[in-house]
């Protein structure tokens, strides 16, 4: 049977082709996806760095935290504390033995990535001086040549405020890190925690030592000394934003993929109907009839995945450049067929499963009806597609409304979180798309209806030919839709929901400070506490600069749960910040209490043992509960406890609330702020250019995200809208021929597949507008749950150029064949079917 | 078992309830072997619907059609589909080929679907036997409206079926092309050794019916009459009547 099928193939080229290059791109794109992503979740191979001539290095350890579990930048507490005091102590006795220190110390003006280390430490990274000498006194320091010169005088900036230096000699850069030695003592005053040890005593000593100590210490040797590195954290930390994304996107692209190829495939078998009547009036059964379709689909589905495969290997090149040029992925990261592992066997093997599966589903429920075609439809001259709304149709498209509308609803009311899940919610955004397209069959009658109703009274047979061949055709009408409603469906819902979730912080945000002015960093990773303390000096300027840091609660289940906390004055967070106390009161905020957010579960005058970041353990009454905006879920401690921020974090505050005392005269005051900041690293804003400043930072992320993804699905999609009209029309010479039979001219037969074209396209837009309807109320739920607020923005103007695109691309893929067949003549081509 | 095709009470209706509409019958008749049977009447009579419901195309909605002593009402969509297959040859006004597959593989086509390798010489045999055999590679679009129908004709003859059936086998073909398909068609009756003993036509052209044994006519559904050696006057000649108005004479025989 497949000989037949294979030999009939003459006569459904387009459509034949049609099916292949929707497999082939969808598996490509899922393939390159799928390696790029395994490539992303194995860190590079690196050898070790600043230990690389250390023979054995002692590191904090826990073994019971995973990074991936916990934020960037959040420390276990055995790594916040370092290395034990004791435990130094007792290395001592084994050999000699040197300290290292990792602490935030940048150059005034210098890159916001460098960092602080004790001077002995620098030769085991391979640092020699290049010309000075090593500092001797507190006061001088050795950088990197090129950051400053022999015997300059510096500014450098730490958690301690911007101090002078004197540069006493330079080395040469390494591309790993750009460091500032100080003298042991110095760091040790900068940076109380020892964040390594290296340990030049007899390895079986060294050893025994760090036995002794347990489990909350590591000894690194040989290639394990890599995890000492910066690298370690920082590969991660960069690859972060692809690990994040790229799920998003094989999500969208892979149901994109799958629902295109699947009706595509299932297309191709409508459009054979004629075909598989004929075959049954020779006596062909049902059975030989699916047979045929299953074999077909099986032969095209290998041969177009193992291809699509093949091209996603080879696009991976291109994707992660993509990748890097949107600030996704790091500059280093290179992934393509040079590359290829056995590890990326995994993902192409998925990709080309998927291909295959997909082919065989979207052929199935195509083959089952076509193969219960009456042989005696093949006598009818008129071949007009089975439109009629069976109850298997009606089950599906009544099933995808309530799924649709059940996820935007469970959204809406149940769990507004999910809208903060990128991966989770684009899946959900994308049910009711989804579902709209499988109803599309059964809604296309009456919205053709409608659509095509201010238009009943113009001249001329277009409107009623192109009404009618619509309505004649629905599941063609509702197959070649089927695309632009996913393209503009998808996009709509997503590109809104992100603008609008984005909106809404930036309302919270906005609404959480009552400070007029800001202190933000400036081209540092955030300011020193001794900054803020100064300005809070100037008369009439009171400054709340949280220092952030990181307290760890015992969650009941003999493990400790971290929780960002924010270190400021009590009295200055009442005035600073509009927090929406739940239960409690910010008045009984003191010395000896917390402001936790209200999702904890904590409630007013608990009292909470907390372990700290530089080991001490207190205790912590609950003073008041605060309602957190989502993601801000921080809790407030007192001033007392900033000093942890070096321990846990960088011992900086991430930005400072200023506000003037009344009667204070507003420019003197800020003029003496400005001064008082010049050079240490902080700007003065006001509160609206922080909000603004913050939410552009956070759109550009969460843009970038989407815009990346939608570029995917909107390539994908236009493609497949260009596919599904060629396929379509192709098929439709006969129709063609007996327009032109009846007298149209080439012209009125080529507008009538334009206008065709542009209803259907027209049809696809108002589903994605009624799919967008059902993900509104999912969307505006959420949004008044998590934020209070639903500003639901829009972005209309790429939504219409996108649509326009659509609808650009629909008439593209009629004219094309139309124009190659209006070249025949006209009887010719009326033979043909 | 003399009887090629019979059928007994049959009756098909389309839709249900209210808007059923009953399209023939209830009929009773049979074709004997070795006869050429015309079924003339107008417009909307039923003669296409009957031809389909013998040849097992179609499902009667009551009563039996027997092809070759298997009753086909009692058979389900796929044994009747197979049954057909061997025992039957349909030829259709519009030819009804595949337009990609060349003669030879159209002819093939039964014998694929049956799941035999179809012999060259089979196929060869059939298109010989309709004198196609020099244009067995070629498709239909580069054969002429009277090739195309006797290529149909040898993918009905292919499988050797008990009963050839042909619905206005001549009506897309001209008055010449037609009267040589026709006498194709008298000769598979008139020489047994061919094959085919039993050939049963729907028409409306009273030239194309005189080519047959005996016309059967049919009008609203039911028997109106038959006639015996017929020519193309007798037959206008109640043709016409059969248009006219009042009591018409009918003698079914059963």
């Amino acid at each position: 049977m497949l000989s037949v099928a294979l030999g009939t193939l003459r006569a459904r080229w387009v459509s034949f082709l049609g099916t292949i290059a929707a497999l082939v791109l969808a598996v490509a794109q899922l393939a390159a996806l799928g390696v790029v992503m395994v490539a992303a979740l194995q860190p590079p191979q690196r050898p070790p760095q600043r230990f690389a001539t250390a023979p054995n290095v002692v590191l904090p350890s826990d073994p019971s935290w995973d990074p991936a579990h916990h934020d960037l930048g959040v420390r276990s507490l055995t790594e916040a504390k370092g290395v034990p005091p004791t435990l130094v102590d007792k290395l001592a006795g084994t050999g000699r033995t040197i300290v290292d220190r990792t602490f935030y110390a940048q150059l005034a003006r210098g890159p916001k990535n460098q960092v602080g280390h004790p001077w002995p430490v620098a030769r085991f990274g391979g640092h020699t001086l290049r010309d000075g000498r090593a500092p001797r006194t507190d006061r001088e320091i050795v950088v990197a040549a090129g950051r400053a010169h022999t015997g300059e005088r510096v500014s450098v900036l730490t958690a301690a405020g911007p101090e002078s230096y004197t540069v006493v000699g330079t080395v040469s850069p390494v591309d790993w890190e750009d460091a500032i030695f100080f003298t042991t003592t110095e760091t040790a005053r900068l940076s109380p925690r020892i964040d390594a040890l290296v340990a030049l005593g007899p390895p079986e000593r060294v050893r025994a030592a760090v036995h002794e100590a347990g489990d909350t210490v590591q000894l690194l040797t040989g290639r394990a000394r890599h995890h000492a590195d910066a690298a370690a954290k920082d590969d991660r930390e960069a690859l972060d934003n692809t690990v994040t994304l790229l799920p998003v996107m094989a999500t969208v692209a892979g149901t994109t993929a799958v629902f295109v190829v699947a009706s595509t495939f299932a297309f191709s078998v409508v459009q054979r109907r004629r075909e598989i009547a004929l075959l049954r009036t020779v006596g062909a059964v049902g059975r030989q009839v699916r047979r045929m379709i299953y074999g077909e689909a099986l032969l095209v589905g290998c041969c177009a995945s193992a291809l699509g495969s093949l091209l996603g290997l080879l696009a991976t090149g291109p994707l992660t450049s993509l990748l890097i040029r949107m600030d996704i992925a790091p500059p280093w990261f290179d992934v393509g067929p040079a590359s290829a592992s056995w590890s990326m066997m995994a993902p192409l093997g998925a990709a080309f499963l998927t291909g295959v599966l997909v082919a065989l589903g979207g052929a199935m429920a195509a083959a089952h009806r076509a193969s219960r075609i009456q042989p005696m439809e093949a006598l009818r001259e008129a071949a007009v597609d089975d439109s009629a709304t069976t109850p298997g149709r009606t089950v599906l498209g009544v099933a995808g409304i309530a799924g649709g509308l059940g996820t935007a609803c469970w959204i809406g009311l149940a769990a507004p979180r999910t809208a903060l899940s990128p991966t989770a919610y684009v899946v959900c955004l994308m049910v009711p798309v989804v579902a709209t397209a499988l109803l599309a069959p059964l809604v296309v009658g009456p919205l053709v209806r409608l659509l095509m109703w201010p238009l009943r009274r113009l001249p001329g047979p277009h409107t009623m030919l192109v009404r009618q061949s619509t309505l004649a055709a629905r599941r063609r009408t509702a197959a070649t839709a089927a695309p632009v409603l996913l393209t503009v469906g998808l996009t709509l819902s997503l590109l809104t929901a992100t603008n609008s979730l984005g909106a809404a912080r930036d309302h919270g945000l906005r609404g959480t400070i009552s400070a007029p002015y800001a202190l933000v960093p400036d081209g540092t990773p955030g300011i020193s506490p001794a900054v803020a303390a100064r300005v809070d000096r100037i008369e009439g300027v009171q400054v709340a600069a949280p220092v952030l840091t990181t307290v760890y609660l015992p969650d009941g289940d003999n493990r400790l749960e971290e929780i960002d906390g924010l270190a400021l004055e009590p009295a200055a967070l009442s005035r600073t910040m509009r927090l929406k106390v739940v239960h409690g009161s910010l008045g009984d905020f003191g010395d000896n209490s917390m402001v936790v957010a209200e999702q904890w579960g904590r409630k007013v005058g608990d009292r909470v043992p907390v372990h700290l970041a530089d080991g001490r353990h207190i205790t912590l009454k609950v003073a008041a509960t605060y309602a957190a905006p989502p993601g801000g879920d921080v809790a407030y401690l007192p001033e007392s406890l900033a000093d942890t921020g070096v321990f846990a974090r960088d011992g900086l505050a991430r930005r400072g609330y200023l506000a003037l005392s009344p009667g204070t005269d507003r420019e003197r005051a800020l003029t003496a702020v400005r001064t008082v900041v010049e050079g240490s690293g902080a700007h003065l804003t006001t509160r609206d250019d922080l909000v603004t400043a913050e939410a552009a930072y956070a759109r550009q992320l969460t843009e970038t995200r989407q815009r990346s993804t939608a570029v995917i699905v909107v390539l994908f999609c236009f493609l497949a809208i260009l596919n599904t009209l060629l396929m379509a029309t192709a098929d439709r010479r006969s129709d063609l021929a007996v327009l032109r039979l009846a007298g149209a001219t080439p012209r009125q037969v080529l507008r009538f597949f334009v206008a065709e074209s542009l209803l259907v396209s027209a049809v696809g837009t108002a589903l994605a507008a009624l799919a967008f309807g059902v993900n509104l109320i999912g969307l505006v739920g959420a949004l008044h749950a998590l934020f209070g607020t639903a500003p639901i923005a829009v972005p209309y103007a790429l939504i219409a150029s996108i649509a326009a695109v659509s609808g650009m691309l629909a008439v593209a893929g009629t004219v094309l064949p139309v124009t190659a067949a209006l070249r025949r003549r006209a009887m010719d081509t009326a033979g043909d079917r | 078992m003399d009887d090629a095709v019979r059928l007994e009470a049959l009756t098909r209706r389309y839709g249900s309830g209210k808007t059923a509409v009953t399209a023939l019958g209830p009929v009773s008749m049979s074709f004997p072997r070795g006869s050429f049977t015309a079924i003339m009447g107008p417009s909307g009579s039923g003669k296409s619907t009957l031809l389909q419901c013998a040849a097992g195309l179609d499902r009667a909605t009551s009563g039996s059609a027997v092809l070759d002593g298997t009753d086909l009402s009692a058979l389900s969509e796929t044994k009747r589909t197979t049954f057909r297959r061997e025992a039957t040859g349909f030829v259709f006004q519009a030819y009804n080929l595949l337009p990609s597959l060349t003669a030879e593989q159209n002819v093939a086509l039964p014998l694929r679907l049956s799941g035999r390798r179809p012999g060259r010489d089979e196929v060869r045999r059939a298109l010989a036997q309709v004198g196609l055999a020099d244009r067995a590679h070629s498709r239909p679009d580069h054969l002429s409206g009277g090739q195309q129908q006797r290529v149909a004709v040898a993918r009905a003859l292919v499988t050797r079926p008990a009963v050839l059936f042909a619905d206005e086998p001549t009506g897309a073909l001209d008055l010449t092309t037609g009267n040589e398909l026709l006498e194709l068609l008298r000769d598979l009756v008139d020489s047994r050794e061919r094959g085919v003993g039993t050939v049963v036509m729907v028409t409306h052209d009273p030239r194309v019916a005189a080519f047959a044994d005996r016309v059967v006519f049919l009008t609203d559904g039911v028997l109106a009459g038959e006639l015996h050696s017929p020519t193309a006057q007798t037959v206008a000649a109640r043709m016409s009547d059969l248009g006219r108005p009042g009591p018409v004479a009918t003698a079914p025989r059963c």
